[in-house]
């Protein structure tokens, strides 16, 4: 691109300035990014405008060939005694980060504690993902030549999607194009907006995003006798929160407000916090206050009684 | 051993199932319709379920059993649809090498299985009238 992309200015920053503030303010304890040798022409500048963000550089003595090995430099730095239980893998180059997605796929992770967690534009997976710690520690058993995908690929099953609205938001910039398009996007989501800052151009030449999900909601005992049915189906906002789930219910069906507010809400089988974070292929369940329990807690799983 | 049944249980047959030649105390608990509930009648119960995530709780419940005493062997079954007076609703068997364990396992599993296990009832009164048991609501 002429000079350094993560120098670029975007949004009156440089890109890797608006990277560091987005993952720092969504919830990153600890950023660190693996820059070029101290000794490359852009090095000094690079890492002037990391520390100013608040991240820690990493200058390796000679420039990693692959990502992957960026990657590891990365790793052995955090691999602490007690290591993280998560690891956010962001390119450099990611200028669509907002602290909103950072949180939103942290407490995803923290939902869904051993899964990786990936974020998606109708079906198409993007930057940052989370890893937990013990499948990062895995990338050093990788053989020289294979990237982390191969990770993800190994733990299939554990890998969730968090769907986003806007492509926008986890793409990264390969080609002078990309930044051209976001250095004129006229309206470029603040990076302290909220996400469904509606984006003026997509990257991918996706069509518009739509902003709401399609989700099911199973119904029993009181609320399925109630609702005379035992399911309803919902639209609710792309990201909607389980608290957005229970002012949808009592919108669709406003005679069982009580049933809503007091309802546990099962997310794929497990009890789910106002604040977990509905993707739109999850099994979704109303669950009254069960005839032996006194459901003293609202969130209440087998691991957090008698300790 | 997991099951949710629209079957009648047969208690004595489970807690067979959990005797062993390495446990020395076996501890089975059955709940069962009663009758009365402070002076009014029942005439029988219904109980519902969301069968997936019944199951998996109740799988939970065994694997968290297991962690905490020394679980030879282990049966939850639970009943589902109309109950009549009297019948087993619920049975929680455990068998253990010593008699403390199997009381301390039996009494978590069947308390703890109450409080979340999403497996509902529906108590039809002698008197007319049925309503959904949800403490803290008012179902009627």
């Amino acid at each position: 691109m002429g000079r350094p992309k993560l120098l670029l200015p975007l949004g009156g920053v440089t890109v890797i300035e608006g990277v560091v503030t987005a993952l720092r303010r969504g919830g990153a304890e600890r950023v660190i990014v693996v820059a070029p040798p101290a000794e490359s022409p852009e090095g000094p500048a690079l890492a002037a405008a990391i520390a100013r963000a608040g991240a820690e550089v990493l200058s390796p003595e000679s420039r990693p060939a692959e990502m992957r090995q960026s990657v590891e430099l990365g790793l052995v730095a955090l691999a602490n005694d007690p290591p993280p239980r998560w690891v956010i893998l962001c390119p450099g180059d990611a200028p669509g980060l907002t602290p909103k997605l950072v949180a939103n796929l942290l407490e995803l992770a923290a939902r869904r504690r051993d899964c990786i967690v990936i974020p998606s534009h109708e079906g198409r997976r993007g930057h940052p993902i989370v890893l937990p710690w013990d499948v990062a520690a895995e990338v050093r058993t990788l053989p020289p030549d294979v990237g982390v995908n191969a990770l993800v690929a190994r733990h299939a099953d554990r890998v969730i999607e968090l769907p986003v609205p806007d492509p926008g938001l986890i793409a990264d910039l390969d080609t002078p194009e990309d930044l051209d398009r976001w250095s004129r996007r006229p309206s470029r989501p603040d990076r302290d907006t909220e996400d469904s800052a509606p984006p003026a151009l997509a990257l991918d030449q996706a069509p518009r995003s739509r902003d709401t999900m399609h989700v099911r909601v199973r119904l029993f005992a009181l609320a399925k006798e109630r609702a005379q049915r035992s399911q309803l189906e919902l639209e609710l906002p792309v990201s909607a929160t389980v608290a957005d789930l229970r002012a949808a219910l009592g919108a669709r069906l406003p005679g069982l407000a009580a049933l809503w507010a007091r309802a546990l809400i099962a997310v794929d089988q497990e009890y789910a916090g106002d604040d977990a974070i509905l993707t739109a292929g999850a099994e979704i369940a109303v669950i009254p206050p069960v005839s032996g329990g006194a459901f003293r807690l609202r969130n209440l799983t087998i691991d957090d009684r008698d300790h | 051993m997991i099951e949710i049944t629209e079957a009648s249980i047969d208690h004595a047959a489970i807690t067979e199932r959990v005797r062993s030649t390495r446990a020395g105390a076996v501890c089975t608990f059955l709940g069962t319709v009663r009758e009365l509930t402070g002076t009014r009648r029942t005439e029988s119960l219904s109980y519902e379920a969301y069968p997936e995530m019944a199951l998996k709780k109740l799988a939970e419940l065994e694997e968290e059993a297991r962690r905490r005493w020394p679980v030879i062997e282990l049966a939850l079954v639970h009943r589902l649809g109309h109950l009549d007076l009297g019948e087993v609703s619920v049975v929680v068997a455990v068998s253990c090498p010593h008699r403390q364990d199997a009381f301390e396992a039996c009494r978590w599993l069947i308390d703890t299985l109450k409080e979340v296990v999403p497996i509902w009832k529906k108590e039809n009164w002698a008197d007319g009238g049925a309503e959904w048991v949800h403490p803290g609501l008012d179902s009627r």
